[in-house]
């Protein structure tokens, strides 16, 4: 008999996923909503400053991927 | 008569300190950590207070030393209080239960007109999802149609019966999932993908592997370390497995995360799935990095409904 087996994982935070966070993919709406999410980090992810973004990008990532629960 | 207890005022501060010393040693253990921490603020400020109130004496300062000495003291008679209040409360049972388990979801039925703005908002994060299939694999000839997208939100409505919820999929919370069987599938919390990442409030990937000789999906454990729980109790069922359609090759299950005063909650699960068409790890992996935004903002528009709370409580009883 043929059967699926499903093999789990958790997604690891690297550059490649990080890469991947784009605000523009976003439109107005779904922007303001992310970035008053109160989620540590989103109220930056617009920001000017490159270094800022990148910091806010990770901060949001580990919210979404490791905050646990 | 005890030497120690005797009226002549000479023993009587080393006596009133070991007093308070026995007192100590029966009333400590039985206090909580929070407790504890409290009673030692306030009675640290209560004895600061004595100098402090002493040296604006010593300034002509009565009515601050007066104000310090009363707060100081006050607030330590509070502290008292609540803290004997609260263990009256424990010895006689009525004290406020914590829940084991709580989780604010929102609540059903979800109004048609926000049930269709939220099914238009899964069909852009479906089509966002197959254009960024597009870019991961550039020579893919993925269709459409072989991406799919589903929201499962808690129902609670057979809690009367000691089911605390089931994860099912609400009407029009589904894009490109034609067969109306799969759509009905149910989960318990923790059980499956979608149940685990309903419970673990993380995001999981999988990939599904089709082999000749297995005789069920690989059984998913209830936390990463913990090997003392029988698995099998978390396995699909027949009943689930039927439904799951075979062309099935991978997921990427999003956690419906709302920040809220209780901290950080799922309200529901977000799958998007691929069927005939096969991805890897690093594969779904960059999916998943290019939908979290998408999904945030799908968690924030879900938020805004109107919510139910679900707690399991367990309680002690004398």
């Amino acid at each position: 008999m043929t059967v699926l087996n499903l093999r789990e994982f958790e997604f690891a935070i690297d550059d490649e996923l990080l890469t991947q966070f784009r605000l523009d993919d976003l439109d107005y709406e779904e922007q303001q909503l992310v970035s008053s999410s109160g989620i540590p980090g989103a109220a930056y992810l617009g920001s000017s400053d490159e270094r800022t973004r990148a910091e806010a990008r990770r901060a949001v990532a580990e919210f979404f991927l490791l905050g646990g629960g | 008569m005890n030497d120690n207890t005797q009226g002549d005022g000479k023993n009587l501060f080393p006596n009133a300190i070991a007093c308070i010393g026995r007192l100590g040693e029966k009333v400590i253990p039985v206090l909580s950590e929070k407790e504890r921490g409290l009673l030692l603020l306030a009675t640290l400020v209560a004895i600061l207070s004595l100098p402090g109130s002493g040296f604006l004496l010593w300034k002509d300062q009565y009515a601050w030393a007066f104000a310090i000495f009363c707060l100081a003291i006050g607030f330590f008679v509070v502290v008292v209080f609540a803290i004997l209040r609260s263990q009256a409360q424990r010895a006689d049972g009525t004290s406020p239960v914590v829940p084991a388990w709580t989780r604010l979801v929102p609540r059903l039925p979800i109004p048609e007109n926000k049930l269709a703005e939220l099914s238009e908002e899964l069909e852009d994060i479906r089509k966002h999802a197959f254009a960024k299939i597009r870019e991961i694999q550039p020579a893919t000839s993925i269709s459409q149609d072989d991406v799919r997208a589903n929201v499962f939100l808690p129902d609670a409505s057979n809690a009367a019966i000691g089911e605390v919820c089931s994860l099912y999929i609400p009407k029009n919370l589904h894009s490109g999932m034609n067969d109306a069987s799969e759509r009905e599938i149910r989960f318990r919390p923790n059980e499956g993908l979608t149940g685990r990442v309903f419970c673990r409030q993380r995001p999981l990937g999988a990939i599904v592997e089709v082999t000749q000789h297995g005789d069920d999906w690989t059984a998913i454990p209830v936390h990463d370390d913990d090997t003392s729980v029988d698995t099998r109790s978390f396995e699909l069922t027949g009943d689930q497995r039927n439904r799951i359609s075979s062309d099935l090759q991978w997921i990427v299950c999003f956690p419906l995360l709302a920040q809220s005063t209780q901290g950080r909650v799922a309200m529901g699960v977000l799958n998007i799935d691929g069927i005939h068409h096969a991805m890897d790890q690093r594969e779904l992996k960059l999916l998943c990095g290019a939908l979290m935004l998408k999904v945030v903002s799908y968690s924030e528009k879900l938020k805004q409904l109107p919510q139910t709370k679900l707690s399991i409580l367990v309680e002690d009883q004398k």
